[in-house]
């Protein structure tokens, strides 16, 4: 493992890291634009210059490998002033644009121009000017803001595998085009706009829809499908303007699919009922939380006494995050003796896909099939068991926005007798409940899942939820607290806590320890 | 410390109190016949002096659009946090961004002039006008509309020539 010195700061680096990761990793800050650590090396932009011993000319830290004994400067005059030319280059034909750019806030062009570059343009002539396209999908191309990094393009060639973007013309006249016939449609197109380092790349999903340092993170995992993706929830007065990706090399790397990158506009606009619902014949009128608990509570306690548990199924579901799963468990089983426990899981067709960069879009669009099966078992056919007359009670926690059922379905719901749904809408489902019951969607609550590559990670609440909607995890903790006197949870760590004492595979997990990049289980 | 007691006697004449009231009486009549200060408002309108900070105009561009372009620098800048805005697309070919409302909260506003000072289009701006007192706290909540009149009401310096009823404030 070669050993090299950055700024006097010695440094040991596996073999093969570039001079310009050896940097970034130990906190010393090297301007770059056309590195990026998911794309091959392009080497172009050469705002990575540094000055190495022994070298004679300034050479790109991103295309260097680290080599034992090198002895690196990153800010020594000659390095300053090599930036401080390019950045002026760069900036001849870059209009004024930050006021109305998107970017604005978060733009290397920005922060490196102001951090070492020349407060004042000696540029008189009049800059070129070229009209803002239209790529297709949700891509806006500013032209005159590009800096040639060449990252979207070698995004698509060596992380999705098939060409969309190419560098037309040469020198002063290179302009970013896309090839003849093409839309930028492609499932993994958001992810260009995260990595361009200016504005020229515009999602029309959020033109102009905030100033980015008006957003507050939260950092969650995208319920999608179950790769589960790291990413961040961006929001302002209790709306989610934005989904951006968070890095986790194990995982997503820095990427997500436009399927889960707009995902969170269904939740806004599903139409959900807020307030507990009961069914008076045939309808379904709105309630209150103490009402539509304690008629639950009641219809339990009676089963309980009555010995007829046999005759209740529990349907958990691979949408709802583990610590729900586990509490469904441990109020139907431990307090009240249910065995019938089974998982609403979507419907899975096709194959996986896998893109050339390794990142894979699942098609199980659940999150948590693998956490659900952990905890529940792994039986998903309750429709049998109800065909078969074994049921006579059903709860059901869904949260499923694409559940549908068909007629033969329906007709087998009205043989039962009790029906509790955990749920957002009135879907075919919940429509037949006794008791439905309002709860949150992952934006609105924490949790955990347990992604396809068996990977415990956690989300955090951004939004709080409307009316009187409560996370599932609080609802099923208040009818577990009536059964039971002794129970002390809390909150969504403690029931991890209890959750990894009694589930051997998760064994010593507690929330803190997941931290921000999740464990791997067993 | 100790205390210290002061006694003043005083003097008979001191006592008679006449000349106090006549050094008084003195002073009255000087100032009289000196320059008064006393300004007559409204009759009279205070004389501004350049540089005031008073009410909050939107600028209009020559062809009396709006001239903001909803980068919200002002609102960043403000240490009152009383500008809000919504940006949109602009409806005009030759612009991009514009302010589809944007709203100042006069009753929070300090009159500091830093939104002034961070706006890169110098759209807004401190103007004149001091005298905008209202009867409703609502009234002192200002849209656009009434920042753009506030533009064309001080534009040419002449505010304080014309009448309540000109103004239409
Ligand atoms: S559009 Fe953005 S990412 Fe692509 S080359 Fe230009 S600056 Fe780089
Ligand atoms: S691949 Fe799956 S988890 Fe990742 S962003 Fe797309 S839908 Fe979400
Ligand atoms: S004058 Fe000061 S307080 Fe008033 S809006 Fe401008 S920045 Fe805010
Ligand atoms: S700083 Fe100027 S251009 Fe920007 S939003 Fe405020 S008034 Fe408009
Ligand atoms: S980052 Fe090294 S040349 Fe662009």
């Amino acid at each position: 493992m070669p050993t090299l010195k950055i700024d006097g700061k010695e440094i040991t680096v596996e073999k093969g890291t570039s001079v310009l990761q050896a940097a970034l990793d130990h906190g010393i800050d090297i301007p770059h634009y056309c590195y990026h650590p998911s794309l091959n090396i392009a080497g172009s932009c050469r705002l990575c210059l540094v000055e190495i011993e022994r070298m004679p000319k300034l050479v790109p830290s991103c295309a260097t490998q680290a080599a034992d004994g090198m002895v690196v400067t990153t800010n020594s005059e000659k390095v300053d002033d090599a930036r401080k030319s390019i950045l002026e280059f760069l900036l001849i034909n870059h209009p004024l644009d930050c006021p109305i750019c998107d970017k604005a806030g978060e733009c290397k062009l920005q922060d490196y121009t102001f951090q070492y570059g020349s407060a004042h343009s000696r540029f008189v002539e009049d800059k070129r000017r070229r009209a803002t396209k239209d790529l297709g999908g949700n891509i806006l191309l500013y032209r005159n803001r590009c800096v040639l990094c060449t990252r979207c393009v070698r995004f698509y060639e060596d992380v999705v595998g098939e060409p969309y973007l190419t560098v037309e013309h040469r020198g002063y006249h290179s302009d970013i085009s896309i090839f003849p016939g093409k839309e930028l449609t492609h499932k993994m197109t958001g992810n260009i706009v995260e990595i361009c380092p200016v504005g020229c790349l515009i999602d029309k999903d959020f033109l102009f829809h905030s100033r980015v340092w008006n957003l507050a993170k939260t950092k969650s995992i995208c319920p999608g499908c179950s790769t589960g993706c790291n990413m961040d929830i961006e929001h302002k007065d209790n709306k989610i303007y934005r989904i951006r990706s968070r890095e986790n090399m194990t995982v997503n790397r820095h990427w997500l699919c436009d399927y889960g990158r707009y995902l969170y506009h269904q939740y806004d606009e599903m139409d959900r009922f807020t307030t507990p619902l009961k069914r008076t014949s045939d309808k379904l009128n709105k309630s209150g939380w103490d009402e539509a608990r304690s008629i639950i509570h009641d219809r339990l306690a009676l089963l309980k006494r009555s010995k007829e548990i046999g005759k209740m199924a529990v349907v958990g579901s691979a949408f709802a995050s583990n610590e729900e799963n586990y509490l469904l468990y441990k109020v139907f089983h431990d307090e009240l003796g249910c065995d019938k426990f089974f998982v609403h899981q979507p419907a899975i067709e096709g194959e996986d896909e896998v893109f050339k960069g390794g990142f894979t879009i699942h098609t199980d669009k659940s999150p948590n099939q693998n956490g659900a099966n952990l905890i529940l078992g792994k039986k998903t056919d309750f429709w049998r068991a109800i065909k078969k007359g074994q049921i006579d009670i059903l709860i059901f926690f869904g949260k499923d926005l694409a559940l549908t059922l068909s007629d033969q379905q329906k007709e087998l719901l009205k043989k039962l007798d009790f029906i509790v749904v955990f749920d957002h809408t009135l879907n075919d489902l919940a429509q037949h409940a006794n008791v439905a019951l309002p709860v949150t969607y992952f934006a609105e609550q924490d949790g955990s899942y347990l992604n396809a590559g068996m990977r415990l990670q956690k989300f955090q609440a951004a939004l709080t939820p409307p009316d009187q909607v409560l996370p599932g995890w609080q609802i099923l903790l208040s009818i577990y607290k009536a059964f039971n006197e002794d129970v002390k949870m809390v909150t969504v760590s403690d029931i991890m806590n209890d959750m990894s004492r009694n589930i051997k595979k998760l064994n010593g997990i507690s929330f803190f320890k997941i931290g921000d990049e999740g464990v791997q289980i067993k | 410390m100790g205390v210290k007691n002061v006694t003043h006697k005083s003097r008979w004449i001191e006592r008679f109190y006449i000349p106090a009231i006549l050094s008084g009486l003195k002073i009255t009549l000087k100032h009289m016949f000196q320059k008064k200060y006393t300004v007559q408002y409204p009759e009279e309108k205070w004389p501004v002096p350049p540089g005031h900070r008073g009410a909050i105009r939107l600028n209009k561009d020559e062809e009396g659009r709006v001239k903001c372009v909803a980068c919200e620098m002002c609102a960043t800048a403000c240490p009152a946090k009383c500008i809000s805005m919504e940006a949109g697309v602009a409806p005009w070919d030759d612009r991009e961004k514009y302010p589809v409302w944007f709203k100042i909260d006069m009753l929070r506003c300090i009159l500091c002039g830093m939104c002034e000072e961070a706006c890169p289009e110098d759209a807004i701006q401190l103007t004149e006008i001091y005298d905008f007192s209202t009867y409703t706290r609502a009234d002192l909540i200002w849209e656009k509309e009434r920042l753009l009149k506030n533009y064309d009401i001080t534009v040419d310096g002449k505010y304080f020539d014309r009448s309540r009823e000109e103004t239409g404030l």
